[in-house]
């Protein structure tokens, strides 16, 4: 099994997305011997405050296992929230 | 005529000779003497008449000089005494204006000392004389986007408790069919009861007398069975509610949660734009407004150099006021000079000569040119 585990988000990663979110990486923190998890924004043109929430807290919960978050692909707009939201302080811009 | 005749004239041509002979010797001097005598009383006369009329002629020419000199010496104190009123008026002119750009300056350098003064009043702030309106501006616009960014990490950071909130509510919500089904079991539970409760009824009732007290019993449980029905109802029912009730929770959450963060971004860049050029322009005014500063300082400079240029009149001034002394002495001796006659002059002229010379000797101009460059004053 390999200890990096990438979860590709949508287009529109918003409020209404937080449920395969959660259920996402619920799934991933379940797994063992993984030290990475990354978000893969290739394909998102949109996110707002709670898909930043998400990340807060999925941030928050791979920290308590010791397991450390990046992001990828991020464009456009959304590469601009992300920047505005000092995302690249808990996530590393890969 | 005989021979006798002859010889008396032979004597008499001796005698006679002898004779002339002795007068020559004794008169020929005397003669020449009275000759040179009458010849020199002669010269003498005639000198005497030339001498006396070259006299009167040379009286005369020296008159009709003496004359043109007075004319010329008249001219002359005219002329001076235009010199002097001409030197009096640029004195007075120069006097009247070096007072008024004395004035003009002082007040110059007044307006300038107090314009320096608006200016540093203008780009300090009001409250702390310290910090420069610039420097506050910066400071302001750093705020700005420091509160900015503290804003959106708030906003992150209530969206990241929110949705933890909502996944709680959701664990609880997804629990609810499972406590629906239980409650569905009861429900099944308490109708089988039912159903056996009428079943023991039946019984009960064919049994006849003997079976009364059991139809009591039977009754009993079929009333705890409706009320376990009674009780699964409500509970159902409040389960609903919260059901409908989380979902509600969930439309709000999503209210307050999902916020579109885009407007946000527009606003960030603008107000960075906005503090750019705040900042370039702070940074600007604080260069300008120095230039300014030492541009005023310059012309302070510049001024009072001018004021002590003009000192440099009362040089000027004195030189002209001697100048106008000279001339009226001058002039005091051509007038004296005037009231005299040639002989007058001739036994006084020397002294007035003298006494002129001697006061250009005494008094000398009290400025020397060579002060004036010394000084090295750039006037304009």
């Amino acid at each position: 099994m390999s200890n990096i585990q990438i979860i590709v988000l949508p287009e529109r990663f918003d409020f209404y997305y937080h449920k395969a979110f959660t259920s996402d990486y619920q799934h991933v923190l379940s797994l063992k011997d993984i030290n990475h998890i990354i978000l893969d924004f290739s394909r998102v043109l949109y996110l707002d405050s709670s898909a930043l929430g998400m990340m807060v807290l999925l941030h928050r919960k791979a920290q308590e296992r010791g397991l450390t978050t990046a992001i990828k692909g991020a464009h456009g707009q959304a590469e601009e929230i992300l920047k505005v939201a000092n995302m690249q302080k808990i996530y590393i811009i890969e | 005529m005989e021979f006798r005749d002859g010889v008396i004239a032979l004597l008499a041509v001796a005698v006679g000779y002898a004779i002339g002979l002795i007068t020559f010797w004794v008169v020929s001097p005397i003669l020449s003497v009275a000759i040179m005598l009458l010849w020199q009383v002669y010269r003498n006369r005639q000198t005497q008449k030339a001498s006396v009329s070259t006299q009167t002629s040379q009286d005369k020419a020296i008159n009709l000089d003496w004359h043109t000199h007075m004319q010329l010496y008249q001219e002359a104190i005219a002329t001076v005494d235009e010199c002097e009123a001409n030197i009096n008026n640029v004195l007075t002119v120069q006097n009247d204006a070096v007072t008024l750009l004395g004035d003009s300056f002082d007040g110059l350098g007044r307006l300038m000392t107090e314009q320096t003064g608006f200016i540093s009043d203008l780009v300090k702030s009001t409250d702390d004389a310290e910090i420069f309106h610039s420097e506050q501006m910066k400071q302001f616009a750093n705020n700005t986007s420091q509160t900015l960014e503290r804003f959106i990490q708030s906003t992150i950071e209530m969206s990241a408790s929110t949705m933890e909130l909502l996944e709680k509510v959701n664990l609880i919500y997804e629990s609810m069919p499972q406590a629906m089904k239980a409650l569905q079991d009861i429900d099944q539970i308490s109708s089988q009861t039912n159903l056996l409760a009428l079943n023991a009824a039946i019984e009960a009732a064919r049994a006849g007398e003997a079976g009364r007290g059991f139809a009591v019993v039977a009754d009993e449980v079929r009333a705890l069975s409706n009320r376990s029905a009674g009780f699964s109802d409500g509970i159902q029912k409040q389960l609903r509610s919260i059901q409908s009730q989380i979902e509600q929770l969930t439309q709000h959450v999503s209210k307050v949660a999902a916020q579109d963060m885009s407007y946000i971004i527009d606003a960030k860049k603008d107000i960075d734009t906005a503090l750019k050029q705040i900042i370039i322009k702070a940074e600007k005014d604080s260069k300008v407004i120095a230039r300014i500063d030492s541009s005023a300082h310059e012309l302070e400079t510049a001024i009072s150099d001018t004021i002590r240029g003009l000192q440099f009149s009362d040089i000027t001034s004195q030189s002209l006021t001697y100048t106008n002394q000279s001339l009226h002495h001058l002039k005091d001796a051509l007038k004296q000079v005037t009231t005299m006659s040639h002989e007058e002059f001739g036994v006084a002229g020397e002294a007035v000569t003298e006494k002129i010379g001697q006061r250009r000797n005494e008094k000398h101009n009290p400025v020397s040119r060579n002060e004036i460059t010394s000084g090295e004053i750039e006037l304009f």
